[in-house]
Formats: C-alpha cells, sequence, structure tokens
C-alpha cells in the first residue's frame, strides 16, 4: 500500500487549494481524482466535436484575493475582466438595464433618482457584506475550535461592527435576516433591476425573493466580491479555466501527485483513526491525514459510513438540504445573436432574465411544489469559439437556468426538452435569430449533476447556503471547523464554511486548520 | 372471573386517554383501592389492593405484575448485531442467543439516555425492552445497517411473575425446562397451545420470570396462570410493590434515579454510566459506539460529578426526597429513592451525590428528614452509611434448580 503524509479526496477548485498549500509545507500529498480531470464542478469537459469548456461554473464573481497571495498564483496567467464585468438586464416589454460592474456601480437605464436611491442601498449591502467577509476568512468559533486567538477574530470582528455607529449596527440587525424583496420594493421602483437583484441574491440557493432571509444570499455574493479582486472579477473568457490551470500547475509544483479516474469508495478507519482510503477499484492509499472535498453528505455517509459517526452527527448531516436547484443548458450557435433593437449581444456582457421581482418569486414557487417554472430565469454567457476544434469561430452560450427541481413532479422523462424550449423560446423573443443557429445543445439537470460530478443532490454549495448553516453551522455545529470526530480526517468543501462558488476559502481555511493542528 | 367489556381499550381518567393492556380486565376485577397511575400511556395500578400484601407476596410466594406498557422493539435483520453494538455500550456479540443482557445507551456526550434489557432471541433477531420511547433514535441510529426496526409496544404484552413459588407455578403449567432455565436466559414454549416467550429476568431481585406473548391470547394465558397459582398464593401487585423490591434490589430507574439526557433540560443533570455505577458494563474496546469518545475523555478528566449511591439511614423513617449533607452543613445530593425495607429491617435510600475524591466526606454524610406525625413534621437529621448494592442479596434469585415450594 503506498503511503503519503496527506491524501485530498476531490480535485475540485478547494482540494486543489489545500493539496498545493500541505504540499508546499513539505508534506508528501496525493489527490484523488474520481473524474478524468481536475477542477470540480468548474473542470472543463469535452462538451461538442472535441471542444471543451467549464461546463457548470463558467464565470466566478470573483476569487479570494488571499488565496492568490498565499499560493501565489499571481505567476500563472489568470485571466481577469480588466475593466469589469456588466450586466443586461433582459427584459421583453420595457427597456434592458444594464448593470456596471462590482454589483451596479453604475447602471444605465434607469432615473436619476433611482440611480440616487440605488446608489445609497448599495453601498448599504457593501457595508454590510463587510461582517461575512471579515468572517469568511477566519475558522469558524464553534464546538470544538475555540482557541483564543479565534475568539479574538471574532471580538475583534463584532467590535469593529459596533464601531461603525450605533445606526448602522441596528441597521445591520434589523435588515439581516429579511427578504431582499422588502429590501428593494422599500427603495426602488424598476422592476428589472430588481428582479436581476432578487435573481443574484437566490441564484443557487432554495428561497425566493420573499422567503425570510434571502438577503443573507446576497451578502454571500458581495462579501466575496470584496474578498477578491472587486472590478476584476475573472473573465468569462476562459477566466474560470485559468484559475483553475493555475491551482494546478502551483500544486503540480508543489509536488502534489494525482490519481485520476479514482473514485474512492470508503476511508479506511480503525478506532475512530483514519489511517487511508479505498478506492472502488479496489486499491488503497494510506496517510495520517485525510482531506475530503467532496460533500459533507457523500463524505460522512457514504466514505466514512454511519457505522463509524455518532447518531447526532448523522442525525444532523442527514437532515441538511442538499437536493440542487439549478441546470445548465450549453448551446453551440452559428454566430452572436442579434437582439431585437438590432444590438448585437455582447460577448462581454452576461445577460439575466429576471424581468421582475414577481418572476423570480413565481418561478421559486415552483421549485417549491416540485414544478416546472412557467417563465423560467437564467443567465448567459456568450463565448467565442477559438479552438483547434472544428467548432472554431462558433459560440458558445453557457445558460445557467434557476429554479430547476432536483425531484421534477411526473418525472423528467418528457420535461427535460420542455424546460430547453422555454428558455429557448423566451431568448427567441428577444433575439429572434437565435434557434436558427443553434448547432448542438445540451442540457444537466441537477441528478445529472449529482452522478456526473459526485456531489449529493448536485447542489451548487453542496449543501444549502442559508442562515442555519452558515459559519460555525456550517455543515453542522460538531464540523464546522473542518475537523471530525474522525481523527486524521478533515472536510474542506463548499459544503463547509464560508460555502461554494469559485471563492477558494473553504480549502484555504481547512489547510490553514491542519497545520495549526500538527504544530499542536 | 374476568370479564372483557368490549373493544373499549381506552379510558378516560386523567383528562386523556389512556391505552388499557390487555390485561387491564384482570387486575381492574381485583382491584380496590381506586389507585392507577399513568405508565407510558396506559392505566396502571399503582396499588391493586394493598401494598404490604402485595410486596410480601414478591418475597414469600408469587407476585402478578403487568409489564406491557413497557416498549419493546423487535430488531431484525443481518447486521443486527453491529447496529446494537453501535446503540449500545456492552458488546452483543459476545451475547449468546437465548440470553437476556441488561444494557444502556448513551449520546454522542457519553450521557445516558436510557437503559434497558436486550434478548437475543436468535442470531439476528433481537427484543429491545425500554422504560421510554425511543422509536425515532433507534431509527436514526440504524442508517446504514442492514436491520428492521419494529415497535412492537402495541402487539406483544408481558406479565412478570416475581417470588419463591413461581417456578412451581409454572411447572404446575406444564413449562418443561423451567428447572433448567439459568437467570438471564429466554426460552420459547408453550402453555395451554399459547406461544410464549419466557425468560428468567425481572426487577426484584428475587426468583423470577418474564413472559411475553401476543395481545390476543392475554385473557386465556393470564386465566391459566391465575388458576395455577391459587394454592402458591398468587397475588396481582401494583407499582408500589414493585418499587419497594427493585429498591431493595438496588436497581435505577430511568427519570427517576437519573434523567434521561434526552429529557434533560440542564446540562448538569445528565449522567454517564460511570456516574450511575454502571462502568462495569461498558465496553470500550469493542469498536465505535455512540458516546465512546465521550465516556473515554470523561475518565481522563476529575471534574466532581454526581454519581448514584445505595444508602442506609439510622432509624426508621424512610428519607424519600430529602436532602444530603456533608457535616451536617454542606449539601451534597438529594434521595431519589427510598423505603423502609421489610427484608433488611432498615431505611435505606438511592440517592445523586457529589461527593468529589476525598474519601473522608464520606464518612461524615447525614440526612435530613421531615417526618409528618399527626399534622406536625419532626425535622430529624441521620446518620448515612453508604453500602455497596444490592440492599437484599437472595440466593434463590440465582439458585438453578430453583427449589420446589
Ligand atoms: C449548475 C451550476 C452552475 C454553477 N455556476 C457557478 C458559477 O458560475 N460560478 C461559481 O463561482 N460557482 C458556480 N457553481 C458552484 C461551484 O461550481 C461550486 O460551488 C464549486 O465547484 C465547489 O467547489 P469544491 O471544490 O468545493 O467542490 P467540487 O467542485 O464539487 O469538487 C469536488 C470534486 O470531488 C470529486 N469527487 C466527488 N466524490 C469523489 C470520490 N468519492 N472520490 C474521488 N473524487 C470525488 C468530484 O468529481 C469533484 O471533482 C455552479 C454550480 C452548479 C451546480
Amino acid at each position: 500500500m503506498k503511503s503519503y503524509d496527506v491524501i485530498v479526496i476531490g480535485a475540485g477548485h478547494n482540494g486543489l487549494i489545500v493539496a498545493s498549500k500541505l504540499a508546499s509545507s513539505g508534506r508528501k500529498v496525493l489527490l484523488i481524482e474520481a473524474g478524468e480531470t481536475y477542477g470540480g464542478m468548474a473542470r472543463s469537459e469535452v462538451l461538442f466535436e472535441g471542444f471543451q469548456a467549464p461546463e457548470l461554473a463558467s464565470n466566478a464573481f470573483g476569487i479570494s484575493k488571499d488565496v492568490v497571495q498565499d499560493l501565489g498564483l499571481s505567476k500563472y496567467e489568470i485571466l481577469f475582466n480588466e475593466d469589469g464585468l456588466k450586466t443586461v438586464g433582459l427584459n421583453t416589454e420595457n427597456e434592458n438595464v444594464i448593470f456596471g460592474s462590482s454589483f451596479g456601480k453604475s447602471i444605465e437605464g434607469i432615473g436619476k433618482e433611482e440611480f440616487k436611491r440605488w446608489k445609497e442601498l448599495r453601498e448599504k449591502f457593501f457595508n454590510q457584506s463587510h461582517l461575512f467577509q471579515r468572517l469568511a476568512s477566519q475558522i469558524p468559533v464553534g464546538g470544538n475550535h475555540k482557541t483564543f486567538g479565534s475568539k479574538v477574530n471574532l471580538f475583534l470582528t463584532a467590535a469593529k461592527l459596533r464601531l461603525q455607529g450605533r445606526e448602522q449596527f441596528q441597521e445591520l440587525l434589523r435588515m439581516i435576516t429579511m427578504c431582499i424583496a422588502d429590501l428593494v420594493e422599500e427603495e426602488l421602483e424598476t422592476p428589472s433591476l430588481k428582479g436581476l437583484i432578487s435573481f443574484d441574491s437566490t441564484l443557487g440557493i432554495k428561497l425566493g425573493p420573499r422567503s425570510p432571509t434571502s438577503y443573507l444570499g446576497l451578502l454571500y455574493k458581495l462579501s466575496q466580491i470584496k474578498a477578491s479582486y472587486q472590478e476584476k472579477s475573472l473573465s468569462i473568457h476562459g477566466g474560470v479555466t485559468s484559475f483553475i490551470n493555475a491551482l494546478f500547475k502551483s500544486a503540480e509544483e508543489n509536488g502534489v501527485d494525482f490519481v485520476f479516474k479514482g473514485k474512492v469508495s470508503s476511508i479506511i478507519i480503525s478506532d475512530s483513526v483514519a489511517t487511508g482510503v479505498k478506492l472502488e477499484n479496489g486499491v488503497e492509499y494510506s496517510a495520517k491525514t485525510i482531506v475530503s472535498s467532496i460533500s459533507p453528505v457523500n463524505t460522512f455517509l457514504d466514505l466514512v459510513g454511519a457505522q463509524n459517526l455518532e447518531t447526532d452527527l448523522t442525525r444532523r448531516i442527514r437532515a441538511l438540504r442538499y437536493s440542487g436547484n439549478t441546470s445548465k443548458l450549453n448551446i453551440i450557435l452559428e454566430e452572436i445573436p442579434k437582439l431585437n433593437n438590432s444590438q448585437n449581444l455582447d460577448e462581454n456582457y452576461r445577460y439575466v432574465y429576471a424581468p421582475s421581482l414577481a418572476s423570480v418569486e413565481s418561478n421559486f414557487n415552483s421549485l417549491k411544489y416540485n414544478e416546472l417554472p412557467s417563465d423560467p430565469n437564467f443567465e448567459i454567457y456568450f463565448n467565442k469559439i477559438s479552438s483547434e476544434s472544428s467548432l472554431n469561430g462558433a459560440v458558445m452560450a453557457s445558460i445557467c437556468i434557476q429554479n430547476t427541481p432536483y425531484s421534477l413532479k411526473g418525472g423528467w422523462k418528457n420535461s427535460k426538452e420542455v424546460l430547453m424550449k422555454k428558455v429557448i423560446s423566451t431568448i427567441q423573443k428577444l433575439a429572434p435569430d437565435f434557434s436558427k443557429g443553434i448547432l448542438f445543445k445540451s442540457l444537466l439537470l441537477p441528478h445529472e449533476t449529482e452522478k456526473k460530478y459526485c456531489v449529493a443532490g448536485g447542489h451548487w454549495h453542496h449543501s444549502e447556503l442559508q442562515i442555519d448553516s452558515l459559519y460555525s453551522l456550517r455543515p453542522t455545529f460538531d464540523v464546522s471547523d473542518y475537523s471530525t470526530p474522525i481523527d486524521g480526517l478533515f472536510i474542506c468543501g463548499a459544503g463547509t464554511h464560508p460555502g461554494g462558488n469559485l471563492f477558494g476559502l473553504s480549502g484555504l481555511n481547512a489547510a490553514k486548520k491542519i497545520l495549526r493542528e500538527s504544530i499542536k | 372471573m374476568i370479564q372483557s367489556n368490549g373493544k373499549n381499550d381506552r379510558d378516560i381518567i386523567f383528562g386523556k386517554p389512556l391505552f388499557r393492556s390487555p390485561f387491564y380486565d384482570f387486575f381492574a376485577a381485583q382491584e380496590t383501592e381506586g389507585n392507577w397511575y399513568n405508565w407510558n400511556g396506559y392505566k396502571s395500578p399503582t396499588i391493586v389492593s394493598d401494598q404490604e400484601l402485595e410486596y410480601f407476596s414478591i418475597r414469600s410466594t408469587c407476585s402478578v405484575f403487568d409489564i406491557t406498557p413497557l416498549n419493546k422493539y423487535r430488531i431484525v435483520g443481518s447486521q443486527a448485531v453491529e447496529f446494537l453494538n453501535k446503540l449500545t455500550v456492552r458488546d452483543v456479540a459476545k451475547q449468546n442467543v437465548a440470553t437476556v443482557k441488561y444494557t444502556l445507551w448513551c449520546d454522542q456526550d457519553g450521557f445516558v439516555i436510557d437503559d434497558g434489557t436486550l434478548f437475543r432471541i436468535s442470531d439476528n433477531d433481537f427484543r429491545l425492552c425500554s422504560q421510554e420511547k425511543h422509536l425515532p433514535w433507534l431509527i436514526d441510529t440504524s442508517h446504514g445497517f442492514d436491520v428492521e426496526i419494529i415497535d412492537e409496544s402495541k402487539h406483544v404484552c408481558g406479565i412478570s411473575l416475581q417470588g419463591p413459588t413461581s417456578a412451581s407455578i409454572l411447572r404446575l403449567l406444564g413449562v418443561n425446562g423451567i428447572d433448567n432455565l439459568k437467570p438471564f436466559h429466554l426460552f420459547q414454549t408453550k402453555i395451554s397451545n399459547i406461544p410464549i416467550m419466557i425468560s428468567r429476568t425481572g426487577f426484584t431481585g428475587d426468583l423470577g420470570y418474564e413472559i411475553f406473548l401476543k395481545n390476543n391470547v392475554a385473557n386465556k394465558f393470564i386465566e391459566r396462570v391465575w388458576n395455577a397459582g391459587t394454592n402458591h398464593g398468587i397475588t396481582a401487585i401494583g407499582y408500589n410493590a414493585l418499587n419497594m423490591a427493585r429498591i431493595e434490589a438496588g436497581f435505577i430507574v430511568a427519570n427517576i434515579d437519573f434523567i434521561s439526557s434526552d429529557h434533560a433540560i440542564r446540562p448538569n443533570r445528565c449522567r454517564r454510566p460511570d456516574d450511575l455505577g454502571l462502568g462495569w458494563i461498558v465496553d470500550l474496546n469493542k469498536g465505535f459506539f455512540n458516546g465512546r469518545r465521550a465516556i473515554i475523555n470523561s475518565k481522563l478528566e476529575d471534574s466532581e460529578v454526581f454519581k448514584i449511591y445505595a444508602l442506609e439511614i439510622d432509624g426508621k423513617e424512610p428519607a424519600e426526597g430529602s436532602i444530603i449533607y456533608y457535616n451536617k452543613k454542606d449539601e451534597v445530593g438529594t434521595v431519589t429513592s427510598a423505603i423502609w425495607s421489610p427484608m433488611t429491617k432498615k431505611s435505606i435510600a438511592l440517592a445523586q451525590l457529589k461527593l468529589g475524591s476525598s474519601k473522608s466526606k464520606k464518612d461524615n454524610l447525614w440526612v435530613e428528614i421531615y417526618s409528618l406525625k399527626e399534622l406536625q413534621y419532626h425535622k430529624l437529621m441521620k446518620k448515612v452509611s453508604i453500602v455497596k448494592p444490592p440492599f437484599v442479596n437472595l440466593s434463590r434469585r440465582s439458585a438453578c434448580p430453583p427449589a420446589k415450594c
């Protein structure tokens, strides 16, 4: 049996970060990945005719600056949108709103008064996201983790909040559990602007804009923007892949060994101590430290097994909400289609179809009852293909569809086609030539993501990112500090604090925790 | 003699509907005191007719006590042993088929949720009896094991026959093999064609048996038993008499002598097996089980905790609910169960005390008893000595074969 200091399970971005960081500390690290390549839900797959691109996560709000600095990623080429990414709020009735980079720093298509109100609101949002940004890079203080340093950190965070003044502090307390709908309706008028903010607050999580606490979804995203390069989000043209490649190169240079197409079937445990892993093909590897970047549900229930865990813990893990609610439609077009008003859809923009708050809420209602939304909301990126494949010169439309039920009432058999048609016909209304130019299309539903990417429920964040599953409650109270009741086993994926997206702090925090633990 | 009043198996007596065990009519027909209580949702007798006589039937003839209200869970499946090894603190793999073991189960902090008896009926077939309801806990614990948990509580009824003549009554009923049945063993047989499971167990510290059977044959069964026992002093008893016997035997009861961690609201009320004096049944070497890590860790820290002790108290007054003092001054704990014991002729008690590791405290313990005499309280300060349970140790309890009497 081959032996390592550390085995990391899963080569998503969090797994890569942990592997690279621990290898750079001189440890012998093995990274085992079930898929054929690295990148997790952001990995490039051969999609059509030999053409490769990320199938799921194709853009990122922002990657953590700490991660880039800590791993020295700037020496690799990471592609950023140098002048920021603008979002167009699509609309079949009114004029489209153009939402500037860094979450609407500027907005075109709304009145002056409205913009003034938005500016104030936006500032408030960003101010309040500061709390989340500070907490994001800390190891949660909780059940097991009560070191002096971590408590001081938490105290300082609280103190800093309070020092912003009594009024601001009270305002935070007032707003933090509110729904995003109330907040934007208090201040704004433009339907598509409200629709866009509602969409961004709830994409990936199972809440509608009227659900209490849906504001937290927005705060999470804003904190991510703040913790990253703000204006310079990853480029929509290969930015995600450049980041993933940089992580891989960094891991490789630090001496990480890789096994691909190796699905771990169990973690070998003796007397509540993890000693190695066993793959589906029977091969075993041993290590003193095992770090799992896969979903907590898969880690605990499949790899560790309820037989090795307290009933209290398996109860809580089984109670996690992790059925995915977002699907991804990838379409290859002959060329970039034109909008009704003869403007070209621009490949430097992100387009969101969420014409009003009511539309996003009604989409969510359908999800609640496991039904297809009648008029689905989605976001699109266009990307000119320049590759050696036969598709050179064509265009890929990456479409993320919100509120797609994991288990659809009546089953998915005929409805997959229906969902695709709905989305395409909406785009068709905005860009009449759209469907003519379609060369290929494919839709990946949550349960298909579950299977292909080995993530329970196919959930964006591995498990819901909501008020009851943040910070020291993520994924559950007893395992929130990246350690587990199995000695030597750690978790570091999107299911841990702070959560999912291409962010990287779950991985970085976990690596720090492991390094600290080994000094003890 | 036994009348059935039709289908009505519920009774509205405490403002909420109570179940009636299949033996209800049998007890109701003999009951003269109107003294019932709610045991696990069943209308059960506290006293049938005379508490002292009932107690003495346990110690000198044969008592009949209805154990139907106990929760009874059937655990079946190829991984029943593995499941029970995760659930409970003993090594179930070491429990032979056709035996019964007293056991405990804990939560992740090593705090006792409940105790109970585990009957191993065959390799992969067990029955777990407990005072409290635990179906959700059992089902949640069974996740990942090939095992089925069936709540038999409403389908299986039970009778406990305790006392020196109990074996003779069973002999009269034609139960072959009663002479060879050792304590904590069981077998399945028939009485007048009624299938039963019989075990040499009980809650009295005396010779005695527990018998489980299907509800639909309960009436016929109890009639046979009663008739067979007429010349052996068979007596229907209620909880109070049983409680006296169990205190003499030094047995503890969940939510009387300790608070189940399921019920405890205040964190310092929870108890670990060691605190209950039951550390000896915990098998730390069998591999993982619920609470194991916390129990091991708790042995490393020597924080002061409450533990259960058996006490003998000077004088004749029972010390129920009294407070125990060190040096007549400092409170160190409370009595949880107490009686004047007819067997030992002493005032005995079970109590939770926080004594720490210092030995000296043990020799200077006092109990403050408020004794009510004709509408006046007499405040007594009595010397307490810690003894090793049981208070009553009867050789007939384990004699095999049991004496013919
Ligand atoms: C439809 C969709 C669209 C998304 N779009 C975006 C987006 O635009 N921007 C964004 O930032 N985020 C997006 N996300 C979210 C983002 O992809 C995830 O939050 C992120 O990938 C989580 O990273 P991770 O490293 O924690 O885990 P993952 O990326 O899930 O990586 C886990 C890895 O572990 C491997 N694995 C699993 N089980 C085993 C096993 N037993 N043995 C070995 N290997 C195993 C998997 O194959 C996978 O490679 C999207 C998610 C979905 C579902």
